[in-house]
């Protein structure tokens, strides 16, 4: 392990080996990530693989816009294939509240030149005849939105840092850091302690916890989220499905096997068991969507989180209490979306030390400065936040 | 017989010759092993494949199986319908 990095990044997913990788093409120098497990072992290879712009929020919206056009040069850009599809993405709702959120933000999503279309209920039963129309009662629907295996993205960027002289450190935790005065000075870790000028703190539904052995606090919370792949069918799904309650998510890769998944309830434990009761749920749910569903075998399941912030917006840039701690977390389940556009912009910001117009109003000082990038698709209201968060309670989204 | 693929795992269609190259590549880790090559992603899950890549690994690795870990072993054990788990099947003769 190099004893002295110019960047560590803490957390060894999507998110952090896109913020590697894109910060040695910028050419700042040594870069060190630290996992405490395998490369991916986090959400990031147990997500269900959407790629999607149909957000409530115009900051997400475009941030979702330029990864949608980064993911499809993907493949060519780090050379390995990420089977990555153009199938779009329909999102789903059942109440009128939830229809609501949808006919704002097709309007919104318009507005900033992104087609998504609300799809009648004539058209739905024509283009998708698998889905159960009693159950849904408006759709949303985007053509140029897609998807790709987590795996195959996680393998992508990590074959590319090895590539480019990034060194990965599995199997290593972070215990600590040293700080003086607003800066960390070193890393903490179970193998030793890395000296370094600049840290990130991409450790998914964990930051929290590493950003308070930094002295930083992150109002994020974890939302258990659970995902289950069925046997490999022909390919015949072309759109990845979101149903805003949950969300529950199902769509299929390119391998033929239906991915799905379902956010729970608030969970501290992060215990990554999967349960009976998420695919008895899960299953009754996906089956009064997508009726046919019932004939597939289910073959595996596991267990993630969704890393919530209050507003349902990720947490990106440097924190106010320690300077050159740099935060990539909080993505409230659309990190998978995300991390191509946020390991370039991020890489941006380190290497030039000021601040860009897309990355700036994701700075944590936003949640002490009111400015909330409320997004109305993430699950923020299934999370108690009142009793954690005083000052940030009232200003708290509901959907 | 003449000399043909060595398969390891045969709902994955995986040969030795392609563990022992995603290996070399640096694919040392079972659980990145795994997703890298598609073994024990089967109708199995890994029931008759594991074993077999474990001692690959570990032959080359220089290490003794002992000292292998395999990886999270995920339910449920065999294929279940989605039917039947949507409709509470699964729990028959519980409480
Ligand atoms: C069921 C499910 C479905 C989802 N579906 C989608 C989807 O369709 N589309 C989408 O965009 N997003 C989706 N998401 C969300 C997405 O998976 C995450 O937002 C994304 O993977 C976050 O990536 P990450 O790299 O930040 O976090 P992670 O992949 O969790 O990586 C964090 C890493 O940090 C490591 N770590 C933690 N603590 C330490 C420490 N102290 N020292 C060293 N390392 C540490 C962990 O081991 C982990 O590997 C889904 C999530 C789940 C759970």
């Amino acid at each position: 392990m190099l004893e002295k990095a110019e960047v560590v990044v803490i957390g060894g997913g999507v998110v952090g080996l896109s913020v590697a990788y894109n910060l040695v093409k910028r050419g700042v120098g040594k870069v060190s990530v630290l996992e405490r497990r395998y490369l991916g072992s986090g959400a990031s290879t147990r997500n269900c693989c959407g790629i999607r712009s149909q957000f409530g929020a115009e900051e997400n919206i475009r941030l979702a816009r330029e990864s949608k056009k980064i993911f499809q040069g993907l493949t060519a850009e780090l050379g390995f294939n990420i089977l990555h599809i153009k199938g779009g993405c329909m999102m789903l709702a059942s109440t009128p509240e939830e229809a609501e959120i949808l006919e704002r933000n097709v309007r919104l999503q318009n507005r900033l030149g992104v087609n998504t279309r609300l799809l009648n209920p004539g058209e739905l039963r024509a283009r998708f005849p698998y889905l159960n129309p009693d159950k849904i009662r408006a759709a949303s629907f985007d053509p140029t939105d897609s998807k790709a295996h987590h795996d195959a993205v996680v393998m992508a960027y990590s074959e590319a840092c090895r590539r480019l002289g990034v060194e990965l450190n599995t199997y290593t935790e972070v215990k600590g850091f040293k700080v003086e005065g607003k800066a960390i000075r070193a890393v903490k870790t179970s193998r030793g302690e890395v000296k370094c000028s600049r840290v990130v703190n991409a450790a998914g539904v964990w930051s929290r916890q590493v950003a308070r052995m930094a002295g930083v606090n992150l109002p994020n919370r974890p939302l258990r989220a659970e995902g289950m792949v069925t046997e490999p069918f022909h390919y015949f799904l072309d759109p990845t499905i979101v149903h805003l309650n949950g969300p529950l998510e199902l769509t299929q890769t390119l391998r033929g096997e239906l991915v799905g998944g379902l956010a729970d309830g608030e969970d501290f434990s992060l215990n990554l068991n999967s349960s009976l009761s998420f695919a008895e749920n899960f299953c009754k749910r996906a089956v009064e969507i997508f009726p046919r569903l019932k004939f597939a075998n289910l073959m595996r399941q596991w267990a993630g989180y969704f890393d919530v912030t209050p507003d349902g917006s990720p947490v990106l840039g440097p924190a106010e209490e320690v300077e050159n701690f740099f935060q990539a977390n909080g993505f409230s389940g659309h990190g998978f979306t995300l991390a191509p556009v946020v390991g370039r912009l991020l890489a941006e910001v380190i290497a030039k030390g000021k601040a860009t117009p897309s990355l700036e109003p994701f700075y944590p000082s936003r949640f002490r400065e009111g400015k909330l990038i409320v997004e109305n698709t993430a699950p923020v209201d299934r999370l108690s936040w009142a009793s954690t968060l005083p000052e940030a309670s009232s200003s708290a989204p509901s959907r | 017989m003449g000399k043909g693929k060595e398969i390891v795992c045969f709902c994955e269609d995986v040969s030795k010759e392609e563990i022992v190259k995603a290996i070399k590549m640096g694919f040392k880790d079972l659980e990145t092993l795994k997703r890298f090559t598609g073994i024990s992603t089967g109708p199995c899950q890994g029931k008759s494949c594991l074993f077999q890549v474990m001692r690959i690994l570990a032959q080359m690795e220089g290490k003794k199986m002992e000292e292998m870990a395999t990886t999270t072993i995920r339910p449920p054990a065999r294929p279940i319908l989605i039917g039947a788990l949507a409709e509470g099947e699964t729990r028959a003769g519980e409480g």
